[in-house]
């Protein structure tokens, strides 16, 4: 006897209308029940998404499905031995990242909703390389000591400082920045040539840019504005704003990630960005939000979709802290 | 019409799901309108409500590598169980009651009229069956909406909710018995509550 068997007999007459209703719609199939009219009024009665909401969504969870199952692919951590050799490393990994290119355009394409994705993630560079648009360097720093992961757009990894890479020259459309706090890399989109303009005013910066630029307020004393460089990435580009002064350079880079807009409407475009060390990596907190502390001297973290990372070799947390908090 | 993924295709999408893209936005595209329907029936105002659903997916995303198949239905079950819990934090942090719903807080239903009239009445009916439903005990209210929303079978309401499968068909059954008992004495003494814009 199985379980319905139990039930009673109305009860059993009921299931069948409320299956008859389901499956067939508002046709009803026993109109003589006394509860098939309420069935078919529930049934009825469907609440229906907006388009923008489950366009939104959509957004949202593609974004979040990348950031999770993208990148995670089989393999070991690759190992560096020095902080030098980080961008070998980095090197060993760029050409396998770009030949998933194809592949990774082409399942999107088979898609009608969220078609060609094209992802550009860029890479912030610490310690000496960081670089987080690779996916197999993402796989590799999946393996990493440990991970923090500072936004929907922004993560952070500690690798061990373990390596056996031979320099190589880097893809032809990858740019690359050096900084004292360390290199900056990422990869111009397609047709875009990975070229890195230098400026000398804070406005031109931001005339170059398609994004709010945010800059300190309150820096040391002696500190000013020196240059900006401008690398293009995903549709947008990574600003790096340059202050010198009595001490060492302080750094301030910042990035929107996420959903970028594109030309292209059944292409969308999404920037992940990271940073990479084989030094320190502190998971801190900084007015709310989980950012991190890398090699003791670069704040990085996510705010309203954009990421920064602010630095400098000689100085403290509260000091980039500081100096963070007065950006505007 | 509620539509069903066969069980051996949604166990292939779930698997695949993980490294392929297009697999993970079938089940999202199959799931998503229940998901919607069933929180809206649970959640008030809809703004809220699509909140909750955006927290459903997140979560499910963040977790699809934790989950385990357990058979046709046990997919639905655990997502439903994410929207569910959610509703049950929810109604622990706004400790909210049934009250008059203006029509902008309500989420837009599936017809097949143009009417901007229709659409008004439509809201109204949507109101007022929610609040009927929300009179009844917090079991009934889940079972109902999972299985006429959710799209849920009995035997998946069950698992989800941790009861046998008997207990849920007879939950259902007194709960649609209510509701009728309720609309019924409607006819005789119209109901106060009302909606504004």
């Amino acid at each position: 006897m199985n379980k319905k068997d139990r039930l009673a007999p109305r009860d059993l007459e009921l299931l069948a209308v409320i299956d008859g209703v389901l499956a067939n719609g508002s046709g009803a199939r026993r109109e003589d029940h006394p509860l098939e009219a309420l069935c078919v009024h529930i049934a009825g009665t469907v609440p229906q998404a907006a388009p923008k909401f489950q366009k939104r969504l959509q957004q949202q969870l593609t974004a979040a499905w990348l950031r999770k199952y993208e990148f995670q692919t089989e393999g070991a951590a690759p190992r560096v031995t020095s902080k030098a050799t980080l961008l070998s490393w980095v090197r060993d990994h760029l050409p396998e990242a770009f030949k998933a290119w194809p592949s990774l355009q082409k399942g999107r394409l088979q898609s009608t909703r969220m078609s060609a994705l094209r992802v550009s993630v860029a890479v912030l560079l610490v310690a000496s390389l960081t670089v987080a648009f690779v996916p197999p360097l993402r796989t590799a720093v999946v393996d990493a000591i440990r991970s923090i992961v500072i936004g929907p757009n922004t993560d952070a990894w500690q690798i061990d400082p373990h390596a056996n890479n031979e320099p190589r020259p880097l893809p032809p459309d990858v740019w690359v920045i050096h900084t004292e706090i360390g290199g900056f890399g990422g990869n111009a989109p397609p047709g875009v040539d990975p070229i890195v303009q230098t400026v000398d005013t804070f406005e031109e910066a931001q005339g170059l840019t398609n994004f709010h630029l945010r800059r300190p307020t309150d820096l040391p004393e002696g500190f000013a504005f020196r240059e900006a460089k401008l690398a293009p990435i995903g549709g947008t580009s990574w600003a790096i704003l340059f202050y010198s002064g009595p001490g060492d350079e302080i750094i301030v880079a910042q990035m929107p990630g996420g959903p970028q807009p594109s030309d292209d409407p059944n292409v969308v475009v999404a920037i992940k960005s990271g940073v990479v060390t084989d030094g320190t990596l502190e998971e801190v907190d900084f007015d709310g939000r989980t950012a991190a502390w890398i090699d003791g001297h670069s704040l990085l973290w996510e705010s309203e979709g954009i990421s920064y990372q602010i630095g400098a070799l000689d100085l403290d947390l509260q000091q980039v802290m500081d100096i963070a908090r007065s950006l505007r | 019409m509620q539509t069903r993924i066969d069980g051996k295709r949604e166990e292939a999408l779930i698997e695949s799901a993980q490294h392929d893209l297009a697999a993970f936005e079938e089940l999202y595209g199959h799931y998503f309108p229940k998901v919607y329907a069933y929180v809206n029936y649970r959640i008030t105002p809809v703004q809220e409500a699509e909140d909750l659903v955006a927290s459903t997916f997140l979560k499910a995303t963040e977790r699809l590598g934790r989950f385990q198949w357990r058979g046709d239905g046990s997919f639905a079950a655990w997502l439903f169980r994410i929207a569910h819990d959610l509703i049950v934090d929810f109604y622990r942090r706004n400790h909210k009651g049934t009250s008059p719903t203006s029509l902008a807080d309500l989420p837009e239903l599936k017809s097949n009229s143009l009417l901007p009239d229709d659409s008004t009445m439509q809201k109204e009916r949507f109101a007022h069956l929610r609040h009927l439903i929300g009179t009844l005990s917090p079991r009934r209210q889940e079972i109902i909406t999972l299985k006429f929303f959710g799209g849920l079978r009995n035997r998946e309401i069950a698992q989800m909710l941790a009861l046998d499968e008997r207990t849920v068909a007879s939950h259902l059954c007194r709960g649609l018995e209510d509701l009728h008992r309720k609309l019924a004495s409607e006819v005789v003494q119209p109901s106060k509550e009302s909606v504004h814009e």
